[in-house]
């Protein structure tokens, strides 16, 4: 099986690239037979050998997109678990992560030294990669040390942990002093932890040695674990509803959790990672102190995904932050029935105080909080809508987020009826299209710059502890500032004879 | 103080030319009728909406903390301040309601309203909080906002914007964003329109340099009420009220606002509240009545010295409660500060029945519930029911929160506290407590009967001479 499955995974990983068709008639191929998964039989005469396997060994999804969640879904092999006299096939999945030392930039131009967690043998980068994977995986993180301190990882809200092979759990006890909440890796060794994802949802992952100091110092990153209901059960007669609700990549809708509150548009998934830095601890770490006076502890930048506004704004991966290889525009298609699928937005709180973000345009419908999905006891849907999402020290929250252009202005048929400024009595700003109207590009006065490429909107969200949209105590730049790009429907891009990049591509 | 945020997006756009293209006139809409009855994938026609209409002014100006509080020198108080302001007097900026100023003349909605110079003559005579603004669904908003210049810092040529907070579905020329959209320069003004269709509390700010102009006092709260009538809080039974009380919470850091006075930076990682706020008042000023900043006269309540209507004339708005017993009670909390508040009614049980605008009692509508016809309620979901019973509320910067309590029978005049947990809040240089004097603290007030009917939002009236 675990051939099988390397081999679908190789054939899945070289039509990945941009040369859409064959990709795209495998994904439709793949959508059709997930939709009737506990029919396995037809699965297997329809496709052949391998696509017997659970979906999540094999890896349909995209590898680097340039906005969005990039997810890292680490080394899936099947493998068969035999408990009793049953046998059923289980993904094994995992990962390397080395804890390195590096340099991010800030929006004001400082260069901060910091800790984290690069893949593999890759460089440097903050924070660390977004481990993925599925509901039932056996999860495998190797840590390996390159700093010149002992360091460890916490998987916050996962059970089970184990260290080495043995539960994972502080040293020290009530005697102390703790040094590690978890089996630390010394200098130059590793450490190796293993789990099953036992619920889906969004998880922080961060160090759990001197935590205080190594979470600031940038030890942290994100584990989303998407749902997944074993093929056997969806394959009996009576499946359970559970079935209905798991992730697909082929799918063009998707699910947060297993019940059908958490539905999301798979090209819209995003993640907003917050964390704050005080400049003065970072500086005196790097000049090789190894502690830190908390009570001088001020944080002056903050970001989301390790950037400052505007700086957030840039695509994944883009060649100016080299060691920051995550952007938080959130960009999604106006709501329409042909769109008919909300966003996601996973929220972690890296940092040391709640922070109240608010996306402006519309609420947000949380439906899930620290990994668990916001249902009654009855099963009844318990998610709330938020004009302002507080996330707590250590909190996830999943939220879903769409917009509709509900009063539908547009100038021929419906105009806001109010003036629209001539230029000399107005100021403008550089994402603003030019016009009250979705779609409507228009030129902006003489001299300034315009961001907009096809008539979309840019919303702000951010963080309403004003406090903490600026950088180094300045307004009026940096922080927990983001956009949210709406952009114009089909038929309003048709209308204007424009043409926006497809959100997620 | 900068202009806007600098902008290092990598990608760039060519501006194009306008080019619209005339051949698709009817493609707005192609998806009418899709879900029949229900927005948003039509185009409603809103000329026959009522149309409510407000006009404010962002300016600068001199408001007072209240006598009893100890000074912070050499920030506050500003030794510049005026004389109405007691020797407790700070600089903010904040939105002047100059609604029923003569000022408007030919067609309102083209803008075609000079300056008149009673509108000119509020320059300096900002007030804080904002007045209260308010619709309901079915109605037609229309906020006018004028940019008087900063009569104290004529250096700073700061534009101004109103941004909705909350307002779902917001196009970006009306959310008031100027990276996004526009901002009225001095001397200018711009009119915002809304169409509300969700009922609850929300808040409204410029968003121009926001952490500076937010905390120095641009801001203000403004609620929707419910197709269902003018005493409901939503569109269910569970929310009707007999009166409305509504709170915006805030902290105010007086070296802010003594900075900006005298021409001095702020750095913003040295934010230091001093004092926490509800409706621009500290305690005990709180319960005092509400001003008319036009007249410097009290609009309500029982009188009070001219000294207080003098002295409070700019920062207007009363935050006292008053009840005949048995009557529900609407309390709105909305929060533009920039730290978390815990607000505690010791003694009176309130229903959380609402928050951020959205109500959370059993048939509250969906997440993906279109928008319904203007004047319409939404349609009844099916999510669970998540309104709680408390006597304290917590929320963050940016939240609200409504909550209903019903008045118990008293037979005499009985006082409930409603207080920040952070409410002994100024201290001296030394650090000594303040008494609460400072504090965001209130009074919630019961009378056996004989409060007149309430004719506006925090209306307080007088039952033989009390309130």
């Amino acid at each position: 099986m675990a051939t099988e499955a390397t081999d679908a995974r190789k054939v899945l990983d070289a039509d990945s690239d941009d040369a859409a068709t064959p990709r795209r008639s495998f994904r439709a191929g793949a959508t059709r037979l997930r939709g009737i998964h506990w029919l396995p039989l037809v699965l297997v005469a329809a496709v052949g050998v391998g696509v017997n396997l659970p979906v999540r060994a094999t890896n349909l999804h995209k590898p680097n997109p340039s906005e969005g969640l990039i997810c890292s879904y680490g080394n899936a092999t099947t493998i068969s678990v035999t408990q009793g006299t049953t046998t059923t096939q289980v993904v094994s999945r995992s990962f390397v992560l080395t804890a390195r030392d590096g340099y991010i930039t800030t929006n004001d131009g400082n260069s901060i030294y910091m800790w984290s967690y690069a893949e593999g043998d890759k460089d440097f980068q903050y924070p660390g990669p977004f481990l993925c994977a599925y509901e039932g995986d056996q999860v495998t993180v190797t840590l390996r040390n390159t700093l010149k301190v002992p360091t460890s990882i916490v998987f916050t809200g996962v059970p089970g942990v184990k260290s080495d092979g043995a539960v994972s759990q502080p040293d020290g006890g009530a005697a102390g002093p703790t040094t590690s909440l978890s089996q630390p890796a010394a200098p130059g060794s590793s450490v190796t932890y293993t789990f099953t994802t036992a619920h889906p949802g969004t998880f922080e992952y961060a160090s759990g040695t001197d935590a205080q100091l190594q979470v600031q110092m940038g030890m942290v990153g994100g584990l989303i674990v998407r749902p997944s209901t074993p093929a056997a059960q969806c394959a009996s007669a009576t499946p359970p509803a559970s079935c209905a609700y798991v992730y697909n990549p082929a799918n063009a809708a998707n699910y947060a959790y297993d019940t059908p509150y958490s539905k999301f548009n798979t090209n819209t998934e995003f993640v907003h990672l917050f964390s704050e830095i005080d400049p003065d601890l970072h500086h005196w770490i790097e000049r090789g102190n190894t502690s830190y006076d908390w009570s001088k502890y001020n944080a002056r930048y903050f970001m989301i995904n390790g950037r400052c506004f505007p700086d957030d704004l840039a695509p994944n991966n883009v060649s100016n932050q080299p060691t920051q290889p995550y952007g938080a525009l959130v960009h999604v298609q106006a709501r329409t029935p042909s769109n008919p699928d909300p966003a996601l937005v996973r929220y972690l709180n890296a940092g040391l105080v709640s922070i109240p973000f608010h996306a402006h345009g519309n609420h947000e419908s949380t439906v899930g909080i620290d990994g668990h999905e916001l249902v009654t006891a009855s099963g009844a849907d318990a998610s709330l809508d938020r004009f302002d999402i507080v996330v707590a020290p250590g909190q996830t929250v999943d939220a879903q987020f769409t917009w509709v252009d509900a009063q539908s202005w547009q100038p021929d048929t419906n105009p806001v009826g109010v003036p629209v400024p001539d230029q000399q009595d107005r100021l403008e700003g550089p994402y603003w299209n030019g016009s009250p109207y979705l779609g409507d590009l228009q030129p902006l006065a003489t001299g300034r710059v315009s961001y907009n490429e096809c008539g979309e909107f840019y919303h702000f969200a951010h963080d309403h502890d004003l406090i903490h949209i600026t950088s180094f105590g300045i307004s009026g730049g940096g922080g927990q500032l983001t956009l949210v790009r709406v952009d114009p429907p089909p038929n309003l891009q048709a209308k204007y004879g424009t043409t926006c990049t497809v959100p997620g591509k | 103080m900068s202009q806007l945020h600098h902008p290092r997006m990598g990608r760039r756009a060519f501006l194009k030319a306008a080019g619209v293209a005339t051949a698709t006139a009817t493609a707005g809409l192609a998806f009418k009728g899709v879900l029949p009855g229900q927005s948003p994938y039509k185009l409603a026609d809103y000329s026959g909406l009522r149309i409510k209409r407000y006009h404010i002014a962002a300016t600068d100006g001199w408001i007072s903390m209240p006598t009893q509080t100890n000074p912070i020198p050499p920030f506050f108080p500003d030794p510049d301040a005026p004389d109405y302001t007691a020797g407790r007097g700070m600089y903010i900026m904040g939105f002047r309601d100059v609604t029923s100023y003569a000022g408007f003349v030919g067609d309102k909605d083209k803008g075609e309203f000079p300056l008149t110079p009673a509108i000119m003559d509020q320059k300096q005579k900002a007030q804080l909080t904002a007045p209260i603004i308010y619709t309901q669904v079915g109605e037609d908003l229309r906020l006018h906002l004028t940019n008087l210049g900063l009569a104290r810092r004529p250096d700073l040529v700061d534009s101004h914007t109103i941004h909705f907070h909350g307002f779902p579905n917001q196009v970006v020329y009306f959310d008031g964003v100027p990276d996004n959209s526009v901002a009225a320069p001095i001397g200018r003004t711009l009119i915002y329109r809304y169409i509300p269709e969700d009922p609850g509390t929300y808040m409204f700010h410029c968003h121009f340099d926001d952490v500076e102009h937010v905390g120095m006092g641009l801001r203000g709260i403004c609620f929707v009420l419910p197709s269902k009538g003018t005493n409901y809080a939503y569109d269910y039974d569970e929310t009707r009220f007999d009166r409305q009380f509504a709170f915006l919470l805030t902290e105010e850091d007086p070296h802010l606002h003594y900075n900006d006075a005298h021409l001095q930076i702020n750095d913003f990682s040295q934010y230091a509240p001093a004092f926490t706020l509800m409706n621009g008042r500290a305690w005990p000023d709180t319960i005092q009545p509400n001003m008319d900043p036009k007249t410097g006269n009290q609009l309500d309540g029982a009188p009070v010295a001219s000294s207080v209507t003098q002295r409070l004339r700019y920062n207007p708005n009363s935050s006292l409660i008053q009840a005949n017993s048995g009557e529900s009670i609407l309390i709105r909390v909305s929060n533009l500060g920039y730290q978390e508040h815990s607000l505690v009614l010791p003694g009176l049980q309130m229903r959380m029945v609402g928050r951020d605008a959205k109500p959370i009692v059993a048939g509250r509508p969906d997440y993906l519930a279109p928008p319904p016809n203007p004047g319409q309620p939404y349609v009844q979901g099916t999510r669970a029911d998540l309104s709680v019973l408390t006597n304290r509320i917590d929320l963050g910067p940016g939240e609200s929160r409504d909550m209903i309590f019903v008045a118990p029978h008293v037979t005499t005049k009985t006082i409930f506290p409603f207080y920040d947990r952070n409410d002994s809040f100024v201290h001296d240089a030394t650090g000594v407590s303040g008494d609460g004097f400072g504090g965001a603290r209130t009074e919630v007030h019961v009378f056996p009967s004989g409060l007149a009917a309430q004719a506006f939002p925090n209306q307080v009236n007088a039952v033989n001479g009390a309130m």
